[in-house]
């Protein structure tokens, strides 16, 4: 606590020594920085806002806001219940299960199968590569009759692979790529003689993966699966090609509806938007002051923090 | 090297790639130059008339307008995202990973709900205009309809795919690097660009073709903030797939493939070390 | 690590296990909010069965959907073309009237006979089409308008479809905004019936005819005016709040936003006065529709799926139906229910009388219904339609 407050002065008197115009062009950079970054993240968040604010609106005009009301609201609960679940109820039990389940196993898999391709020769990686960026390359409607296709081949001999399994495989398969893509860099970026190390100090070559290589990558694994859960939580196209009967993400209950749709798709999404701000906001709060707790027990300022001390 | 023994670990995913990538490519590459009705084989004759209608005029133009505006959300996407990335990187904020992914949540909502919801208030009578209204203030910006309303919904729909890659490599960027930079005489400005900035282009290529690639190839976010007069290839894919047209789709597909292809082998004949894509 | 995986598979077995229950399952195709959630789930009571819905939301991708053997729907609420199509390539059965204790042939309005008697006309195995098909609802198609600009109403109501082609007339005092419908086979048709109108061709049934030449005169015709929006639901919505003038639409359209507008209405007139910025115009050449109940050829359950078809042919469900869905009715009962005010709703009694709701009181009525046309020709229409819009 005394190192941050000591850094702090030191910084203010050094800015008091500069010449003016150097300080008002700081000045206004520093403020200029974080204008522009709040800036952009209103703009990120104005759909969600219109939304939020149609999500409110008795109506089912959405260019007419006639008075404030819950009941797109009120409809959304009754129509989450487990034992009579609407239509949009049981999409979003689908949606959120399908989502967690297919980027937990893309993700997991998505980096065992980087860090094969990191292994390999640079002429069976680009072959790889190339056939990993195919998905990403092909419009959806394309990826989805293909996986259809496949699907009705197989269903000749397994015919429960229609509904949850299609589905499921069909997310892991265009989710895939993208953790490739996120932690293959990072890979890249990998000292290698880390793992040769652990090696050398006895570690079984799984060991020796997870204990050094996963950590070192991890960035990449996150990313990977935040763009992951991203692609499968929104899907439509993909998703009402590989479904089964009956089988509703919300992305293809809304795509489906064209715009005749239930306004408690505005609720639900602002809900989703809502709780997952609050949760990151406290998380970041909660964790922000038990680091402040448990570097005022320390007296020796251990960590070195990136940038912030060679200003 | 030990780490070449962990080749092993993708040859399921080669296995799964051949089977579930490469094989639909090849019949995929076969139905172009054949007219079948759908995958109704009974029928088939080789003509090469999918071919042929591929380049008349209007569909040349289409897959011009879908490289323009694909090409400029890219741009301002990168122009946008690149500094957001790196203020982060670089802000002494403890906790940055959360604010990576509040930056991601508005994906998480539907995007066709969030287009509309942008095309609503980019028409003449919108909802804010309506609130407003009752306070005795207005808010119209009628851009409806026009490109500029779909390069926009394109960009805030893509945006923090280009902030995330750019965000992870600059983040694990060691300081150390800057620190021997700035060591040998380099101010800011040019520590930046001849270090950091191509230190970067790693994530900034993922970047740019997860933006790129969407843009180029989707359909519904143009489709609702043009009003349905603004079409782009995937358009196009989209109409012959559903009309049973799998022919002319397959084609059309091919073609955006080989093209991006061309341009990331060009990119990497230039990139020498880098295996950025391939 | 292995503690969120085995809680993930937890979560999974739990919702599969919930997802399997013991009751039979009834599939539905059907487009969005096309249906009375409440009604289903009486029906779900009723007759002890799960109904599990899946949307659709256009007729091409029901096709795909009805021909995927991977998928058997017990029920599917296609339009009129692709009944006639789906049968003639053998994915439909045929109904047994016998089973449907709330049919009979008198049961429906007499335009919605007019429109039966002109389809399946090639099949000789049909007597009628009642057998493959029970409609649902129907209607026909129009020009939906924002009254708001002087003079348009009269200028629509004295021009007919060459309002959505030719140039607009002075006594407007700005440029008008007009939209098409974003289904292709419908932008075909109607200029078909401008162009009979208009006396550039002399067949009135060209807007079923599969013809490189009218092809080519609808492509003419369709880029003549640059239109402000293509759209299927946003049309009616746009008109609704002033963002377009005019649009060829659903006449089911206007209504649904009538019912909209006047949802918190305390009266009928309040109801009027909440939706005086609309009105709905419908030429007398004009297309009629019908979306019908058909029973695929691989239906699981097909004794419930006739039910399911007798339930909603019972005129009070078919009139709770109808306070959710705009389009109109197909039950002579149920239309009476609502002309007469039986049930205290005065707002819709209103509603169907000020406006053409049931579009066939005169004897003159002859709405053609559109028929199915080859994958081919249709995907040639869609390329057209591509072709005029990549040079706006």
């Amino acid at each position: 606590m005394i190192q941050v407050t000591k850094g702090f002065l030191r910084k203010i008197t050094l800015f008091f020594r500069r010449p003016l115009p150097a300080k008002i062009i700081h000045v206004s950079i520093g403020v200029l920085k974080y204008v522009f970054f709040a800036f952009v993240v209103f703009l990120l968040y104005l759909p969600i806002l219109i939304i939020a604010v149609q999500s409110f609106n008795d109506s089912r005009n959405f260019y007419d806001f006639t008075f404030f009301s819950l009941r797109w609201y009120e409809e959304l609960f009754s129509g989450i219940s487990l034992a009579n679940p609407s239509e949009l109820g049981s999409a979003i039990q689908t949606t959120l299960l399908i989502a967690f389940t297919s980027t937990i196993i893309s993700t997991i898999f998505g980096t065992l199968f980087s860090i094969g391709i990191h292994s390999m020769s640079k002429k069976s990686r680009q072959k790889m590569m190339f056939l990993n960026q195919v998905p990403i390359l092909n419009a959806d409607i394309v990826t989805g009759v293909s996986l259809m296709l496949i699907f009705r081949l197989i269903w000749l001999a397994i015919p429960q692979i229609i509904g949850y399994p299609s589905l499921l495989l069909a997310h892991v398969f265009f989710s895939l790529p993208y953790v490739v893509l996120s932690v293959l860099p990072k890979l890249s970026e990998l000292d290698e003689n880390l793992y040769d190390a652990a090696l050398d100090l006895g570690c079984k070559p799984f060991r020796g993966m997870t204990k050094v290589i996963i950590p070192a990558i991890s960035s990449g694994i996150f990313t990977g699966m935040l763009i992951a859960f991203t692609m499968s939580i929104d899907d439509f196209v993909i998703s009402f090609f590989t479904t089964g009967p009956g089988i509703n993400t919300v992305a293809t209950y809304i795509y489906s509806s064209a715009q005749r749709m239930n306004p408690a798709s505005y609720s639900y999404n602002t809900l989703l938007s809502t709780i997952v701000v609050v949760i990151l906001v406290l998380f970041s709060i909660i964790s922000s002051v038990r680091k402040k707790m448990s570097m005022s027990k320390n007296s020796i300022h251990k960590n070195i923090k990136k940038g912030a001390v060679y200003r | 090297m030990n780490i070449k023994k962990l080749g092993r670990y993708a040859l399921p995913y080669m296995i799964w790639l051949l089977a579930l990538v490469g094989l639909p490519l090849i019949v995929m590459f076969f139905m172009t130059f054949f007219d079948t009705n759908g995958f109704d084989f009974s029928s088939f004759s080789f003509t090469l008339v999918q071919w042929k209608s591929l380049f008349i005029e209007s569909n040349l133009n289409v897959f011009k307008v879908s490289l323009t505006y694909a090409f400029y959300t890219t741009l301002i996407a990168f122009a946008l995202g690149y500094p957001i990335a790196y203020i982060l990187a670089k802000s002494p904020f403890s906790n940055k990973l959360v604010i990576l992914v509040l930056i991601i949540v508005p994906m998480w909502s539907n995007s066709l709900l969030r287009s509309t919801a942008l095309a609503n208030i980019l028409s003449e009578n919108n909802i804010v205009d309506d609130i407003l209204s009752n306070f005795g203030l207005s808010f119209v910006w009628n851009i409806k309809g026009t490109g500029l309303a779909v390069i926009l919904g394109l960009v805030l729909t893509y945006l923090p795919f280009m902030i995330l890659p750019v965000y992870t490599v600059l983040d694990k960027m060691d300081p150390f690097l800057l620190e021997a930079s700035a060591d040998l005489g380099n101010n800011p400005t040019r520590t930046f660009l001849r270090v950091t900035f191509p230190m970067s282009l790693k994530g900034v290529m993922t970047g740019v073709i997860m933006v790129f690639l969407p843009s180029f190839s989707g359909f519904a976010i143009q489709n609702i903030m043009s009003g349905g007069r603004i079409i782009f290839i995937g358009d196009l894919i989209n109409d012959s797939f559903t009309n049973w047209n799998y022919n002319f789709g397959s084609l059309l597909s091919m073609v955006v493939i080989m093209f991006i292809f061309g341009s990331i082998f060009l990119v990497n004949k230039f990139d020498k070390e880098g295996e950025t894509l391939l | 690590m292995k503690k969120i995986i085995s809680l993930v598979f937890v979560v999974f077995a739990s919702l599969v296990l919930i997802a399997c229950s013991t009751r039979p399952s009834l599939y539905v195709l059907n487009w969005g909010e096309y249906i009375n959630d409440d009604l289903v789930t009486a029906f779900e009571q009723e007759y002890g069965v799960n109904v599990k819905l899946t949307l659709a939301d256009s007729n091409e991708l029901m096709e795909q959907k009805v021909k995927d053997p991977t998928t058997a729907y017990d029920i599917v609420i296609p339009s009129d073309y692709m009944i006639e199509k789906l049968y003639d390539e053998g994915y439909l059965q045929k109904i047994d009237l016998t089973k449907l204790t709330n049919y009979s042939p008198d049961a429906f309005l007499d335009g919605v006979n007019v429109v039966m008697s002109g389809m399946f006309l090639d099949n000789t195995d049909v007597e009628s089409a009642y057998q493959v098909s029970i409609p649902y609802f129907w209607g026909v198609f129009g020009i939906m308008y924002n009254r708001t600009l002087d003079g348009l109403e009269e200028y629509i109501q004295a021009n007919d479809w060459s309002v959505l082609f030719e140039n607009q007339p002075d006594t407007l005092s700005r440029a008008v905004k007009v939209g098409m419908y974003d289904v292709p086979r419908f932008a075909y048709s109607v200029s078909m019936l401008y162009a009979y109108e208009a006396g550039l061709i002399t067949d009135p049934n060209a807007l079923n005819t599969e013809s490189q030449e009218y092809l080519s005169l609808s492509e003419d015709l369709l880029a003549m005016k640059e239109y402000d929006e293509w759209a299927t639901d946003m049309l009616k919505k746009d008109i609704e709040a002033g963002n377009l003038d005019y649009a060829f639409t659903y006449v089911g359209d206007f209504f649904d936003t009538y019912l909209i507008l006047s949802e918190n209405a305390q009266s009928a007139e309040e109801a009027q006065q909440l939706t005086s910025h609309i009105g709905i115009y419908v030429p007398e050449n004009t297309i009629a529709f019908y979306d019908g109940m058909v029973i695929p050829t691989n239906a699981r359950s097909v004794d419930l799926a006739h039910q399911f078809i007798d339930f909603f042919l019972d005129p009070d469900n078919a009139y709770e139906n109808s306070s959710i869905v705009g389009y109109t009715t197909t039950l002579k009962d149920t239309y009476d229910m609502i002309y007469n005010n039986t049930y205290g709703d005065e707002i819709r009694s209103v509603m169907v009388k000020d406006y053409p709701y049931n579009p066939a009181t005169s004897d003159s009525f002859a709405g053609k219904p559109l028929i199915a046309f080859s994958s081919q020709f249709t995907d040639d229409i869609a390329s057209m339609v591509n072709r005029i819009i990549s040079q706006y």
